[in-house]
C-alpha cells in the first residue's frame, strides 16, 4: 500500500472511484465496518463538495503512522469559490444547496479530527482524520 | 427520459419494489423519480412503494435526499413509501451526520415494510 | 574473544547444571519436563553469548519473551526479576576463581550492567503483555456486560451495568443494532438501572442508538433513569424529548406490548 493517493474530481463516477478507493485503504488498515462506512460517507461528502462548488479537485489519502497508533488522513482540496462564512457553513444543518450537502458539521461529526483552511476565491482545503483504536 | 433498466422497479402483488443495487448518480437518480411517478401513475393500484437498501454500503446526503424525494413524490400521488434494509454501519452513520429521514417510515426488511403498508400507516 | 566471554563459555557446562537446580525452585519451571528446560537453557545459554560479545540486549530479550514461561501474561513481574536475578549470581559465580579484585569487580560491572539492560527491556515486552492481556479482558468484560435478551418475537431487552465511556458506547450501539437486525425486533427496553452515572456523552449515546434503531424499524425504549440520573441530565439540560422512558423494566414490557395494541390475559381455569 503506498503511503499517498490521490484521485482527481471532476465527474460523479470519480466520487465512487474516491469512495471505494478509501473503503479499501480503510479496510487494510484494520478499521471496523463502521469506521470503514464513516470514512466513505465522509469521502462522499467532501467529493461530493467539491463537484458542486468548485467543479473539480483532489482527493488525497495519506497513511498515518507512528509509535503508538495509525489512522488515515484525507484532504480534499479545489480552487473552487471558496467559503466565505467558515462558522455558518459549520453549522448544524446548514446548507447551501437546498439541502444537497449535509453540511460541513456532519461530516466532521464522523471523523476524529476535522482542519479547513478556505479562501474565497483562492479555494478550499480539507482535511479529515480517523484514528485506529489500539 | 429515457427507461433506466440498471434500477427496476418490479410491481409485486400491489407493491412497487426498487431494489437499489448500483451506485447511483446525479441522472439515474432523477431518471428513477420521474420512472416512479409513472409506474404509480399507469398501475392500477398500488398499495405502497418500497426502496430496499439491504445492498447499500454508504447512504450519503446526497441519496439521503433522493429517498426523501421519492416519499415526497408518492405521498403527492396518493401512496406511502417505506425505505427497508438500511444496515446498522449506514444507521449509524447517517445519525451522526445529522440526517434525519424525516417523513420516511423506514423497515428492518422488506416483509416488514409490506407489514407496515399493508395497515395503511 | 575476550577473556570475560572466554570464561563463560568454558564454563557452560557449569553453568546449565547450576542453573537446572536453582531455577527447579521456581514454580515456574517446577513442572517443566527436564528435555524442554534443559534446551531453554542451552538457547538462553547461546543467547547470553551473543549478547555478552555484542553488547546487544534486544535478541536475548526476545528470546525470553516469545520461547520461555516468562512470556506468559499470568506472569508477576516481580518473577521476572527474580529469575534474572538468579541468572546473573549464576554467571558471576563462574568467576570465583579469579580472585584478583581488579578484574573481578570489572566483570562484574560489565555483567550487572548488561544484564540491567536485559531486565529493562523485558520489563516493557512484559509490560506490554500484560497490557494487551488487560485489554482482551476488558473485551470479554464488554461483551459479558451487554448481552440482549429476547423476551418476545418482537421485544428485547438490553440491560446495561456499570460505566459507559466512549468505547463502551460505541459498541453497546453496534451490538445493539445488530441484535434488532438478528432477532428482527420491534422493540427494545435499554434498562440503565444499573448505570450509576449517565453524563452527556452516555445521553448523547443513548440518543444516537435510538435514533439509528429507528432506521431499522424499531422503538426505543429506555428503562430505569434514576432520580439522581434525571437531576444530572435536567441539570445538564439533556431532553430526552421523543425517546420513550419508563420506570423499569416491567413497565417497559407493558408499554411494548400495548404499542403493538396488545395487553397480557390470564388464562381463565
Amino acid at each position: 500500500m503506498e503511503k499517498n493517493q490521490k484521485i482527481k474530481i471532476e465527474d460523479e463516477i470519480d466520487i465512487v472511484m474516491a469512495r471505494q478507493l478509501g473503503r479499501e485503504i480503510s479496510r487494510n488498515l484494520g478499521f471496523g465496518l463502521v469506521d470503514q462506512t464513516r470514512i466513505t460517507t465522509a469521502i462522499s461528502e467532501l467529493a461530493r463538495n467539491i463537484l458542486l462548488y468548485a467543479k473539480e479537485g483532489f482527493i488525497i489519502f495519506i497513511v498515518l503512522e507512528n509509535k503508538i497508533k495509525k489512522g488515515l488522513e484525507i484532504l480534499a482540496v479545489d480552487k473552487g469559490p471558496g467559503i466565505v462564512d467558515l462558522d455558518l457553513a459549520l453549522t448544524d444543518g446548514y446548507s447551501t444547496s437546498g439541502g444537497l450537502g449535509a453540511g460541513l458539521s456532519g461530516t466532521k461529526r464522523l471523523m476524529d479530527e476535522f482542519e479547513i483552511n478556505s479562501k474565497p476565491g483562492v479555494g478550499t482545503e480539507i482535511k479529515v482524520r480517523k484514528w485506529l483504536l489500539r | 427520459m429515457q427507461q433506466n433498466n440498471k434500477i427496476p422497479i418490479l410491481k409485486i402483488d400491489d407493491f412497487l419494489i426498487i431494489s437499489v443495487q448500483i451506485e447511483l448518480d446525479d441522472e439515474l437518480a432523477l431518471s428513477l423519480q420521474e420512472q416512479l411517478a409513472n409506474r404509480i401513475k399507469n398501475s392500477d393500484s398500488v398499495e405502497g412503494v418500497l426502496i430496499d437498501l439491504t445492498a447499500v454500503e454508504v447512504v450519503d446526503s446526497f441519496i439521503a435526499k433522493l429517498l426523501g424525494d421519492m416519499a415526497n413524490i408518492a405521498r403527492l400521488m396518493g401512496t406511502n413509501l417505506v425505505v427497508t434494509g438500511i444496515q446498522p454501519a449506514v444507521a449509524i452513520t447517517l445519525v451522526e451526520l445529522g440526517i434525519e429521514l424525516k417523513d420516511v417510515a423506514t423497515a428492518l426488511n422488506l416483509q416488514r415494510g409490506i407489514e407496515i403498508l399493508r395497515k395503511g400507516e | 574473544m575476550d577473556l570475560f566471554v572466554k570464561v563463560i563459555v568454558e564454563k557452560k557446562d557449569l553453568f546449565i547444571s547450576r542453573a537446572r537446580e536453582e531455577l527447579q525452585k521456581f514454580d515456574l519451571y517446577k513442572n517443566m519436563s527436564g528435555d524442554i528446560f534443559d534446551n531453554h537453557l542451552k538457547n538462553f545459554f547461546g543467547f547470553l553469548i551473543d549478547c555478552l560479545k555484542n553488547e546487544d540486549y534486544q535478541e536475548i530479550s526476545d528470546f525470553i519473551v516469545n520461547k520461555t514461561a516468562l512470556g506468559s501474561a499470568n506472569l508477576q513481574i516481580r518473577e521476572v526479576e527474580e529469575v534474572a536475578f538468579t541468572l546473573k549470581e549464576i554467571v558471576l559465580d563462574l568467576f570465583e576463581e579469579y580472585l584478583e579484585e581488579e578484574k573481578l569487580y570489572l566483570f562484574f560491572r560489565r555483567l550487572d550492567n548488561i544484564f540491567y539492560l536485559i531486565r529493562l527491556d523485558l520489563l516493557d515486552k512484559y509490560s506490554k503483555i500484560k497490557e494487551e492481556f488487560i485489554l482482551k479482558q476488558t473485551q470479554s468484560l464488554y461483551e459479558l456486560s451487554t448481552p440482549v435478551v429476547p423476551v418476545s418475537d418482537s421485544t428485547l431487552i438490553m440491560p446495561l451495568i456499570g460505566i459507559i465511556d466512549t468505547n463502551r458506547g460505541q459498541q453497546i450501539m453496534e451490538e445493539l443494532l445488530q441484535a434488532v437486525k438478528k432477532h428482527q425486533a420491534n422493540f427494545i427496553i435499554i434498562d440503565v438501572t444499573g448505570v450509576p452515572i449517565v453524563d452527556t456523552a452516555v445521553a448523547q449515546h443513548i440518543f444516537k442508538t435510538v435514533k439509528a434503531a429507528q432506521l431499522l424499524g424499531a422503538e426505543c425504549i429506555v428503562a430505569g433513569i434514576s432520580p439522581e440520573v434525571a437531576q444530572t441530565l435536567t441539570r445538564l439540560g439533556i431532553d430526552f424529548a421523543g425517546i420513550r422512558t419508563v420506570r423499569n423494566i416491567r413497565l417497559g414490557l407493558e408499554l411494548s406490548l400495548k404499542l403493538q395494541g396488545k395487553t397480557i390475559v390470564g388464562e381463565e381455569k
